[in-house]
């Protein structure tokens, strides 16, 4: 994907990714963060402004500075560079509002074809239960991994899905 | 929200720096966001759990 995006940088681990948003409103610095879920393998992508005097940081905060789609594209970049050196990993991004995992939802739509290449995509749904990325409908999450890692990682979430319908 | 005096720059085509963000690094700075995942993901950590403590692996 050569979409424009802003330069990052990144921690030894790649684990955490910097970058500055230019626009209107100024210069804001932009924080990335992949944080184990209690399984090696399995990670959170935390995202939000940078504030050194306020911690933790502010996900909530709309910079509204004009960028969001380079915005994206840099985080799109920074999952690319965490899952090459963790190829086994499975990344979970969630919106801090509706509005937020719709607008993540929409950019995932945009660049469906390109994402496809090397990554699965599996959506939370509001029933509890998980399935493949389908463009037309909303999600709670999206849980992402390299397309390598798709029979594995789909096996589970399927048996989830049986374990959900049992119990429900 | 934070607004930094950076100098304008080449901060258009994407590049990545790796520098010492050490102290960064092994700290949560979004919490509730990964509050959010354990909740989702809680039943596949247990899947996973699961299948970890039965393999024949567990026992050695």
């Amino acid at each position: 994907m050569h979409l424009p995006r802003y330069h990052f940088y990144a921690g030894a681990t790649k684990t955490i990714f910097e970058f500055v948003s230019e626009g209107p409103k100024g210069y804001i610095h932009k924080l990335v963060e992949y944080s184990p879920v209690n399984s090696n393998d399995i990670y959170n992508l935390g995202f939000g402004d940078v504030d050194e005097l306020e911690e933790p940081y502010n996900d909530m905060i709309v910079s509204n500075n004009g960028d969001s789609a380079k915005v994206l594209a840099t985080v799109a970049a920074t999952v690319f560079e965490f899952t090459q050196k963790y190829p086994k990993a499975s990344v979970l991004a969630t919106g801090s509002t509706k509005s937020r995992t719709r607008l993540y939802r929409m950019n995932v739509n945009r660049y469906l074809h390109e994402i496809q290449e090397h990554f699965v995509i599996f959506g939370y749904c509001k029933s509890n239960s998980w399935e493949e990325f389908n463009n037309k409908k909303d999600y709670e999450a999206f849980l992402l991994t390299r397309i390598e890692n798709r029979n594995e990682i789909w096996l589970e979430l399927q048996t989830l899905n049986l374990t959900m319908k049992t119990v429900g | 929200m934070a607004r930094t005096a950076n100098p304008k720059s080449d901060n258009e085509n994407g590049r990545m720096i790796i520098k010492d963000m050490s102290h960064l690094e092994g700290k949560v700075h979004f919490p509730e966001k990964l509050e959010k995942a354990r909740q989702i993901l809680a039943p596949l950590i247990a899947l996973r759990e699961q299948r970890k403590t039965s393999s024949p692996d567990s026992n050695s």
